[in-house]
């Protein structure tokens, strides 16, 4: 008998909740040690130069200070593997303003920093490029040793193409054809919590990181590599984290750092980024140059794509070659028999990147829902028909990945204009005027990107009194995956939510998890968790047929609420906590104890691209004052396909954070930098401008569709990477549907201005 | 070095401070009160706002000495022992928790305003937040949780 999911899809109060609202909730940067230290960096002023002479004699003079190190601490020089071997904890040579050149431990910060003044550095200032295409450039400056086209290995440039059909024959067919160049902006993550590292060595010569990062198990293997240690002697623990959205990927310098400061000084040291930090060195949105061109037939019939992309990447690769990799993949989301996409990862002496929500499909999709509009505009074909007839039908390949993935674009399209009435509202360019004067405008834009990724395990532990206790290395950066896998969890186990404790992301406790990006949680980590709990619901089950008697088998049984029983049969009975605490203690004299109660799970997904991926949709109303040229978003409506939905709250909670990531990096966020030095100019919260919650609009719940996703848990998938990465493309189109004329992003009031003077459109 | 004389939670501590640090620094690295937050250390995100008197300040821009005689409440002085007041338990029943960074500063600044204003507009509970940065979630479950808050204080729901 199928009584439905017990737990799966209702609303339960979020594990972290309590201790967050509290203040209790512990962060890296919180933790306080006896004896602690407090690090600071010295940074380069130059984008680009060689440190000729470091003298730190005067600042190890001074009172407070306890450790002090240069690249010549850097004992053996061992380079980042994750980074492709073209980084250092420390070097002699600086790639970027703001790159590491020392770094203090002390007694307070205050004397950390003045310390840093004392330290004397003769630089050698080199010429710096900043831009992709400059950089490429025979005589452009030489940022590392090989060349500024990032390698996949250390001698092997790296370039992606590949072609699907024939792009040339596929133009040849083509009634129009449009090509046009985009270059898309730097936008900073600004996470609310800095980045914070806390290292502790023990007299075993192990050392301990707390630090706020997405995953431990990648940081503990970057770190043994850095520092040449086995893995057994790095434990990294990742408390909560205050944000991230894709920033604190990476293992960077500050790590490594941190670690060699605690080990010089021979007590715990903490280093936090200033709110500066964060914005420059924290990385940013990695940004690119597009050069776009697709074909079509008059009636909207696709015939051919053609994408050129070259990635600023910075001074440190980081992800820069596997996010080109992933945009190939997942790009473009239209049919379309003849595609061909070539790219690179390029350096450059900008501020360092490493993935922004989005990853690669964001600013693509963004570029991409332009060249439609335009393509729309030019057959003279409402775009929300162009993309219900050109969207990428469910488990058809698409992209350069090929791979068939379970997507409801249709649905989510229809609910959407249903949503917003976009027949009723949509308009051509320009030609709708409001009563209060401004110019009304509507657009609309899709993306999505995968739900899965690598591998995961779980382990769950049953107490003698039912309650159980998962270990999951998934770090909880406020998408509430702890609240999802004790869903997961209460319902496979058949224990109550509550009765769940989560011991997360540490690597010593916790099994290894690839770490929390790309929305796979929710499959890898659904399925490991599923799979442990499977594991121990089945060691209850044979012992409660023990108990129970009278000839039932383990297949008869259901586990629901804290009972087990048999499902023909539901009075035929046995609590969990029962069957637990027999397994666990016995029952003097007679019943000794079984053993433990231990499940075990684990999961790997199939294919690289994976087969799981999601679909987003954005529709956009946006008024635009021609006078002040203030853009106002006043209606958004957004729908995905999530599958099964675990959390309902969760998963609305994430799509809200679309004004942030979304609208942000439409109308106000741009990290800019002097096109002379390439120092940032706005670091901080006073001219780099995220939407406050004076920015409100009428921001329509998330429209969920359920389909059914056949890898995951109960037929559920990841979708909060995603949320933001079909608003950029919506509002770019809506400002177009109002003007009549394309505006740069971050859209300001400025731009918007000089648009319409400039562009002598708009009616 | 300086002798002062702090009240926070309504717990008295005698205690020796530079005259120039915060009372953002003195909570967090002297009282081990690490609720209030450190986002951005200029006065700009809000993250560590606490209520002096009553009135929401940016204690990283707030020196300690300047805080003696005043009552000091910070977000673990919120709760009284296992009851949660009010703001928050609606911001874990309107899942306006994510990250959870900006909330001990969101919550605070809610509760300068509902002890002044018992029955605020939607407007103006935005107004009373728009000093608190928050990058996860779009300020809608936060705003929602804030009146829904107002209304349980106002049917004399004192701790939730």
């Amino acid at each position: 008998m199928d009584e439905g999911l017990a737990v799966l899809g209702k609303t339960f109060p979020r594990k972290d909740a309590e201790a967050k609202v509290r203040g209790g909730a512990q962060y890296a940067g919180d933790i306080i040690l006896p004896g602690m230290l407090y690090a600071k960096c010295l940074r380069s002023p130059y984008a680009h130069a060689n440190i000729l002479e470091i003298d730190t004699s005067k600042a190890e003079k001074l009172p407070g200070v306890a450790a002090i190190i240069t690249h010549k601490d850097v004992v053996p020089k061992i380079p980042f593997e994750g980074s492709k071997r073209d980084t250092y904890i420390l070097e002699e040579t600086v790639r970027y303003v703001g790159d590491e050149v020392a770094a203090v431990a002390a007694v307070s910060e205050e004397i950390a920093e003045e310390a840093l003044r004392l330290i004397e550095v003769a630089y050698e200032e080199l010429p710096a490029v900043f831009d992709p295409e400059e950089a490429l450039r025979g005589d452009a400056p030489k940022i590392h040793p090989g060349g500024n086209l990032a390698t996949y290995l250390r001698d092997k440039p790296f370039t992606f193409t590949r072609e699907i059909g024939s792009v040339e024959e596929g133009f040849a067919k083509s009634d129009v054809v449009l090509e046009r160049t985009y270059r898309t902006h730097m936008q900073s993550h600004v996470p609310m919590e800095p980045r914070a590292s806390l290292a502790a060595w023990d007299s075993t010569g192990t050392l301990t990181l707390w630090d706020s990062n997405q995953g431990p198990f990648e940081i503990r293997a970057e770190l043994a590599n850095v520092l040449g240690l086995p893995l057994s002697k790095v434990r990294v623990i990742t408390p909560y984290v205050g944000g991230s959205f894709g920033c604190k990927i990476p293992t960077f310098k500050a790590q490594g750092i941190v670690a060699l400061l605690a080990k010089k000084a021979g007590r715990p040291v903490r280093l936090v980024f200033s709110r500066e930090e964060q914005s420059v060195v924290g990385t940013r949105r990695h940004s690119w140059t597009l050069k776009l061109k697709v074909g079509a037939k008059r009636d909207g019939t696709l015939m051919a794509y053609d994408a050129k992309a070259y990635l600023n990447a910075g001074p440190i690769i980081f992800l820069g070659i596997i996010v080109c990799i992933n945009q190939a993949h997942l790009t473009p989301k239209f049919s379309c028999p003849n595609r061909r996409y070539e790219a690179c990862a390029v350096y450059t002496n900008c501020p360092p990147t490493s993935a922004f929500r989005g990853f690669g499909y964001f600013e693509a999709d963004f570029a991409i829902g332009k060249l439609m509009d335009e393509l729309c505009e030019e057959i003279g074909m409402d775009p929300l028909d162009f993309y219900l007839k050109n969207h990428i039908k469910s488990e058809e390949p698409y992209g350069m990945g090929q791979v068939p993935r379970i997507l409801a674009f249709r649905e989510a399209i229809q609910r959407s204009a249903e949503r917003i009435g976009w027949k009723e509202t949509w308009h051509k360019p320009g030609e709708k005027t409001l009563p209060n004067g401004k110019k009304h405008g509507i657009g609309m834009g899709i993306s999505g990107g995968n739900a899965a990724l690598g591998n995961s395990g779980a382990v769950i532990m049953m107490n003698e009194d039912g309650s159980v206790r998962l270990l999951s290395g998934a770090t909880e950066l406020g998408q509430g995956c702890q609240s999802e896998m004790s869903q997961i969890v209460a319902e496979v186990l058949g224990v109550r939510y509550e009765d769940v404790f989560v011991v997360s992301s540490d690597t010593a406790m916790t099994p290894y998890d690839q770490s929390q990006v790309a929305s796979r949680t929710t499959v890898t980590m659904g399925n490991a968790v599923k799979g442990a709990c499977e594991d121990l619901r089945g060691q209850l089950f044979e012992e409660a047929v023990r108990m129970l008697g009278g000839g039932v088998l383990p297949g008869d049984l259901r586990a629901r609420d804290g009972w087990i029983y048999v499902a023909e049969d539901r009075e035929k009975k046995i609590g969990i906590a029962d069957v637990a605490k027999i397994f666990l203690e016995g029952k003097p004299p007679k019943i000794v104890p079984k053993g433990v109660l231990i499940g075990k799970g684990s999961y790997t997904t199939p294919s690289t691209p994976p087969p799981v991926g999601n679909a987003v949709v954005n529709m956009v109303e946006v008024e635009v004052d021609k006078d002040t040229g203030q853009i106002d978003v006043v209606r958004l409506v957004s729908a995905v396909d999530c599958g099964k939905v675990i959390s309902p709250k969760g998963i609305e909670a994430q799509y809200e954070s679309v004004l942030s990531g979304g609208v942000g990096f439409a109308l106000t966020e741009e990290l800019l930098l002097d096109p002379s030095t390439g120092r940032a100019l706005n670091p901080t919260f006073l001219d780099y401008k995220i939407p406050t919650a004076l920015d409100c609009f009428e921001m329509d719940p998330v429209i969920m569709v359920e389909s059914h996703e056949r890898h995951g848990p109960f037929g559920a998938k990841g979708v909060a990477e995603a949320a933001m990465a079909a608003a950029a493309p919506a509002i770019s189109n809506a400002i177009y549907n109002a003007l009549g004329l394309r505006v740069d992003f971050p859209a300001t009031p400025e731009k918007v201005i000089t648009a319409l003077e400039t562009q002598g459109k708009g009616a | 070095m300086v002798k002062i004389r702090l009240h926070v939670n309504g717990m008295a501590y005698e205690m020796d401070v530079e005259p120039w640090h915060t009372l953002l620094h003195v909570l967090r690295e002297q009282l081990g009160l690490t609720g209030t937050k450190k986002g951005c250390d200029l006065g700009q995100c809000g993250a560590c706002t606490v209520l002096l008197n009553g009135t929401a300040v940016l204690s990283c821009t707030t020196l300690a000495i300047r805080c003696q005689g005043e009552e000091i409440l910070t977000i673990e002085g919120l709760a009284e022992g296992d009851r949660l007041h009010p703001l928050q338990q609606a911001f874990i029943d309107q899942f306006a928790v994510q990250c959870g960074f900006c909330t001990p500063g969101m919550i605070l600044n809610a509760k300068a305003l509902l002890d002044k204003n018992g029955d605020p507009s939607e407007e103006e509970v935005r107004r009373s937040i728009s000093g608190n940065m928050c990058r996860c979630t779009g300020y809608v479950k936060p705003v929602k949780a804030i009146l829904a808050a107002a209304e349980m204080m106002k049917k004399g729901c004192s701790h939730g």
